[in-house]
This record gives structure tokens, C-alpha cells and sequence, in this order.
């Protein structure tokens, strides 16, 4: 069995909650190095996890010749710069969202990876939800008849316990709801109705004394005639019970609605006789547990791709291209901000 | 709502009297007047492979009645679905005649085991909190349940309401839900609400059922818009007290009262009465016995999972995850303790 040998850059939360744990399960990923600037994020993961090589400085895993492949955990602003030079080291790339800051680091990524023939794939981890796939294999059924419009809707817990200085506080690093958070959204709404994003107006709100925005609300319209919206909040509260987290689909026959990080799914498809009996069904796929969320279940999943298509030398399920789609929208929404005005985005 | 509630007689051996039989059942409770272009799912019982003369399973020849009345009234996609169960459900529809019907009527034949499965909540259940069910329920719009009379050793009785049972996909969940099967079938009825039942009379069952009993020639059709009267019919034709029926006892007790309130229409019960035979009663008192026990042991299952999940709850509670989200929190353990104790996770 082949086994691709893997670094990993940066050490921080995601990291250490979802991959670095997600990669020791995984039979056909071998987890070789870690690399972080932080002694401190380093010490963690030598006490938690069974890894040989730990380094200060990235670039000693890509100039090791065993690594295949890099999962690139950094602040946004650092993203493109390891991406780069990774593929330049003949790496396959797996790079956490959002890609990038702008569509031009984007763009000069996937033309990295494309001239070095490595795989790129970005992680936008809802898409591997089993709700979502199943939402999305219904809405393509015609499960709700023609689909007309869409909304994701997001509170999440803000990370006002951390610094100031942390980069989800400063803009020149890639921080901002619209960006960190938002980007998740788009991506789980193009993916979901197989539609881009042809034009969005945004609105923001910023308290706190932050230099990002907290909230944001686009207004968008799809391919195919759709309309929608997307929203984001990062809420003052710390509890998830008041929390909503969903993606909505209204049809012209019923309405789909999943939950962001599931497990669950409703459907309501007027006439049949599960909806006039209970309404809205509640559907919970079998991959996952019915009273827990799915998350982990789907950060394993796309390492697993990531890992299957650089064996199986295809295109990885979520590609730089489709990366640089919800970066073009993130833009465009903050260009509407600044020119209150709609925008139109040219792919 | 008064419940209509008919009885045909009609005679095994001309299949062209037994379309009409039902045709006429139909008609004489009202009809029935699906929306043009509906979904059907047509539930016979096929639980084992036993000629419709051994007074185990649906006799084909009611079923293609139905099927000839549909045809006639209107446009509908028509499915025949049946669940494995000691043989395959493809097999029992290969031996049983209905691979005929595919052809001559243009019908699916869904082996519900083989079909993808999703879990559904089934919210204000008495005993499921979540259901495994074939995906192709999601877009049915109505069910017709044709189901055979029969004795049952563990519930004296089963008609149209116990046939429902066999909608649940995986046969090896099934035992799970034997100890709590009045409950189960109030669930699985009141979700999958039958808009049509018919009960296969030509020939019942007798005795040990519902396999290893004796057929009795009873030749009877009775059809009605209420599963639930059907069978409080049927137990009366067979002299059987429909309140010491467990399953029916239970419906009745809970939102189903109503369903005692029937116009019989067609010929009488006592046209039909025979008193057909049943185990003795020690020996049902035996059964009822080792459903208790399986009652008691679920209920230790349930309190064992409680203490299992409130140790993660524990574990994880006030955790903080800015992407991954929702977390168990103690409180929402609380209020779930209800249903974990007390109802059938699947």
C-alpha cells in the first residue's frame, strides 16, 4: 500500500484539533513533520502527538525529500507565500481556507501548483458533511422542484478571548468575519447549488473597537437565475444553545434546509405523505451520529480525498479553482462595502 | 369521522371474481381519489415464501385487483415494496407472482432492504426517536397496506396496522422492537398513515401464528380508510376481542380511539363469523413473558447508553470550537435523558 508522507505547517487551533489528529487515523497518510514558529504550539503537539520531526522553520519540511505532501495550518496572510514555494519543492498542497487574501495570491497559486504538477486542494470541510451531500444529491433530484433562492446563515461564538494582535483581528492578515468565516459560506453555496456567484452587495458591522468587520450580510445572485443571502455573525455569547448555523434552499416544490456542521437535514416537499403527516422531516445521514456534529467526521473525510487523489493522480475534490471562486466573492463583497454599491464579478 | 369499513365475500378460485371483489370493496367505502400523477406504495405481506393458500401471504391476485382499480381511476406511479425478511423480499416476489405484475402493469418492485436508507426524527413518538427508513418514503404520497388475516403468537392478532411493521429496511433491528411492538406500530402507523387497507381474507390463519399456523378458507375481502377499524373488524369475523389485542389496544388508548367508530358496509360480521382456533393461553402468557424480560433488558441498554453519553457530555461540556460547532452542553443532556432513557435509538 502506498502511504504519502505529510508535513505540516503551522500548529495552531485547527491543526491541533482537527487535522494532525484527523492524519494519524488515516492508514494511507504517514505524519512525518510538524513545523511552527511558536515553541510553545510545538511543546503541545510533541506531548500529544506520536511525530518524529518538529521544526521552528517550514522550510526544512519542504526540503526534505520523504514529504510528499503539506498541510499549510497558517494565518491567512502566510498562505500563499507556503503554498508557493511548496509546490516550487514539488509538494502537494492542502491549504486551509480561506486560500488566500486576495484573488491574486490566489491566482498564483493554482499557477504554482499547475507548473509544478502538484495537487492543490483548499479546506472548505462543509462540503463533506454527508447532510450536505445529501442535500445537494435532493436538490439535484428535483427533491424540491426548481430551486429559486438560498441562504446560509451563521452565529458562531466571536474569539474575543483572544489578543488583539491574533490575525482574525487584523485586516492586512486576513482577518474579518467576511473573509475568515464568510468564505465557508460562499464556497458551501456554489458547491451546494453548482451555481457561482454572479454579483453581491455587502453590508458590515463593526463594534468593539475591532478593525474588522463582526458581522457582515451579502446579498447575492446566482447562475441559473437564483437570489440569496448569506450571513455571519460572530455573536457575544459563549453558549452554542441559542446558536443557528444552516443553509436554506427554497424550491419551487418544498424547501431543504441542512445543518452547517450537522448532522441533521430537513425536508419539506409539499404533497407527499411524510410532509403532510410531519411537516418538516428531520433526516440524519447514517455516516453520522444523531446527536453530534459532524465535523470531525467530515475533516477526516476531505484529508482522506486530499490523500486519495495524489494516489490516484486526479483532481482533488475541492480544487484551487473552486478556492479562487469564494475568494473572488469575498472581494466582491468587500468592494461593495467600500463603493455601497452591488458588484458584478467577472470569473 | 365515521370509518368505513367493507366486507365482500368472494370465491378463491376465479381471479377475475377477486379483481371485482376488490373493485367493489373500494367503492363501497367512498373510492379512493388519489391526486393525479401521486406516488402509491402498495405494502402487501410477504414474510415468508408460502403460497397465498397457506394463509401467510398477500395472494397476488388482491393485489393486482388494486392495481387493476388504479389503473382505471387514474395516472399514478405504482410501487409494490416489501422488506426482507427470513427470505429476501426480490426472492419472495419472484416465487410469490408479483414479478408478473412488473411486466403486465408497468409497476416497480422495490426490495425496501436494498434501497438506500436515511434516519428520520420522529418527533412526539412514543417509543422512536429516530427511524431508519428506505429513501424512497421521503417522496411517497400515499400507502396502501394489503394485508393478510392472521393469528399472531405474541399479539393474538395481525391485519393491515402490524403490516406497516414491515416498512423498517433492516431486518436485524427488528427484534429490538418486539418487547415495545404496540408501541412501535402506533409510531410506525401514525408517521406512514395508510390512506387505504385491505385485508386478505380468501384465506387466514389459524393458530400459532403468524408462519407456522393453519389456513382457514374464510373467503372474504374487507377493505376500509382506516387500517386500524379494518383490523377491529377482522378480529371480530375471527372472535377474537380486538381490546386484548395489544397493539390495537394500545392505538386505541392513544389518538385512535375514533377508530371503533365504523359503518360496516357490504355483508355482515356474522355473515363471515368463524371463531378460528389460537394457542393456549399459558402459552401466550409464555410469550407476553419474554417480551417483558426484553422490555426490562432494553431499558437497562437505554440506562447504560444515559450514563455513557453524560460521561462525553462531561468530557466536552462548555467547550469552545469556532468552526466545528455544536457541543454537547449539560443542559441539552438534561433534557435529552427523557428520550434516551425511554425510547429506541436505532
Amino acid at each position: 500500500m502506498r502511504r504519502i508522507n505529510i508535513g505540516v505547517i503551522g500548529c495552531g487551533y485547527i491543526a491541533q484539533t482537527a487535522h494532525l489528529s484527523n492524519l494519524l487515523k488515516i492508514p494511507e497518510a504517514r505524519l512525518i513533520a510538524v513545523a511552527d514558529i511558536s515553541e510553545e504550539k510545538l511543546a503541545q503537539v510533541k506531548r500529544r502527538f506520536a511525530i518524529k520531526e518538529f521544526y521552528k522553520d517550514y522550510n526544512r519540511i519542504l526540503k526534505n525529500p520523504n514529504i510528499d505532501a503539506v498541510l499549510i495550518c497558517t494565518p491567512t496572510h502566510l498562505h500563499a507565500k507556503i503554498a508557493i514555494e511548496a509546490a516550487e519543492a514539488k509538494k502537494h498542497v492542502f491549504c486551509e481556507k480561506p486560500m488566500a487574501r486576495t484573488s491574486k495570491e490566489a491566482q498564483e497559486m493554482i499557477k504554482a501548483a499547475r507548473e509544478n504538477d502538484v495537487k492543490l486542494m483548499i479546506g472548505h470541510f462543509l462540503r463533506f458533511l454527508p447532510n450536505h451531500e445529501l442535500a445537494k444529491r435532493y436538490i439535484r433530484d428535483g427533491r424540491i422542484g426548481k430551486p429559486t433562492y438560498v441562504e446560509a446563515h451563521s452565529e458562531v461564538p466571536g474569539p474575543y478571548s483572544l489578543p488583539r494582535t491574533h490575525f482574525f483581528f487584523k485586516k492586512e492578515l486576513g482577518g474579518g468575519i467576511i473573509l475568515d468565516y464568510g468564505v465557508h459560506l460562499v464556497d458551501l453555496v456554489y458547491w451546494l447549488m453548482d451555481s457561482r456567484i454572479l454579483s453581491v452587495g455587502a453590508f458590515i458591522h463593526t463594534f468593539m473597537n475591532l478593525e474588522v468587520e463582526n458581522e457582515a450580510s451579502l446579498i447575492i445572485r446566482l447562475e441559473n437565475n437564483l437570489i440569496g443571502s448569506i450571513k455571519m455573525f460572530w455573536v457575544t455569547w459563549k453558549s452554542w444553545e441559542p446558536i443557528e448555523r444552516y443553509i436554506k434552499v427554497l424550491g419551487t416544490e418544498g424547501k431543504i434546509i441542512s445543518e452547517l456542521t450537522g448532522p441533521s437535514l430537513m425536508i419539506y416537499r409539499e404533497g407527499t405523505l411524510l410532509s403532510r403527516i410531519l411537516g418538516i422531516q428531520r433526516i440524519i445521514p447514517k455516516e453520522l451520529h444523531p446527536k453530534l456534529p459532524g465535523s470531525q467526521y467530515a475533516y477526516k473525510k476531505e484529508l482522506e480525498e486530499f490523500i486519495n487523489a495524489i494516489i490516484r493522480d486526479k483532481d482533488p475534490p475541492v480544487t484551487g479553482e473552486d478556492g479562487l471562486i469564494a475568494i473572488k466573492v469575498i472581494e466582491a463583497a468587500k468592494e461593495s462595502v467600500e463603493k455601497k454599491a452591488i458588484i458584478q464579478i467577472n470569473y | 369521522m365515521i370509518n368505513k369499513v367493507a366486507i365482500v365475500r368472494v370465491e378463491y378460485d376465479r381471479d377475475e371474481a377477486i379483481h371485482q371483489a376488490i373493485e367493489r370493496a373500494i367503492e363501497l367505502i367512498g373510492g379512493f381519489h388519489p391526486e393525479e400523477g401521486s406516488t402509491i406504495l402498495i405494502k402487501p405481506n410477504l414474510c415468508s415464501i408460502s403460497s397465498p393458500e397457506s394463509g401467510v401471504t398477500t395472494d397476488v391476485r388482491v393485489v393486482e385487483g388494486l392495481i387493476k382499480y388504479l389503473r382505471k381511476k387514474g395516472n399514478y406511479n405504482l410501487i409494490i415494496a416489501e422488506s426482507n425478511s427470513d427470505y429476501s423480499a426480490t426472492l419472495a416476489f419472484k416465487r410469490l407472482g408479483y414479478d408478473i405484475l412488473k411486466d403486465r402493469y408497468g409497476i416497480k418492485l422495490i426490495n425496501l432492504s436494498k434501497l438506500k436508507s436515511v434516519r428520520i426524527k420522529l418527533e412526539n413518538s412514543q417509543k422512536i426517536s429516530y427511524l431508519e427508513i428506505p429513501e424512497i418514503m421521503l417522496t411517497v404520497n400515499h400507502i396502501v397496506t394489503v394485508a393478510k388475516i392472521k393469528t399472531h403468537a405474541l399479539e393474538r392478532f395481525t391485519g393491515a396496522w402490524k403490516n406497516l411493521y414491515g416498512l423498517i429496511p433492516r431486518k436485524s433491528i427488528r427484534p429490538k422492537f418486539h418487547p415495545f411492538l404496540a408501541q412501535i406500530l402506533y409510531d410506525i402507523n401514525k408517521t406512514f398513515m395508510p390512506s387505504l387497507a385491505i385485508l386478505d381474507g380468501i384465506y387466514a390463519l389459524e393458530g400459532p401464528g403468524p408462519l407456522e399456523g393453519i389456513p382457514r378458507n374464510m373467503g372474504l375481502i374487507i377493505c376500509s380508510n382506516n387500517p386500524l377499524s379494518a383490523d377491529i373488524i377482522a378480529c371480530k369475523i375471527l372472535g377474537i376481542n380486538h381490546c386484548r389485542v395489544p397493539h390495537i389496544k394500545y392505538a386505541l388508548r392513544h389518538d385512535f380511539r375514533n377508530s371503533e367508530n365504523i359503518t360496516i358496509i357490504g355483508d355482515s360480521i356474522k355473515m363471515h363469523k368463524k371463531e378460528v382456533l389460537f394457542i393456549t393461553e399459558n402459552q401466550y402468557r409464555l410469550y407476553r413473558l419474554s417480551l417483558w424480560i426484553g422490555k426490562i433488558a432494553q431499558y437497562m441498554e437505554n440506562l447504560s447508553k444515559a450514563f455513557f453519553i453524560s460521561a462525553y457530555a462531561f468530557r466536552t461540556a462548555n467547550s469552545l470550537e469556532l468552526v466545528s460547532g455544536h457541543i454537547y452542553s449539560l443542559k441539552r443532556i438534561i433534557n435529552e435523558v427523557n428520550e434516551i432513557l425511554f425510547k429506541i435509538e436505532v
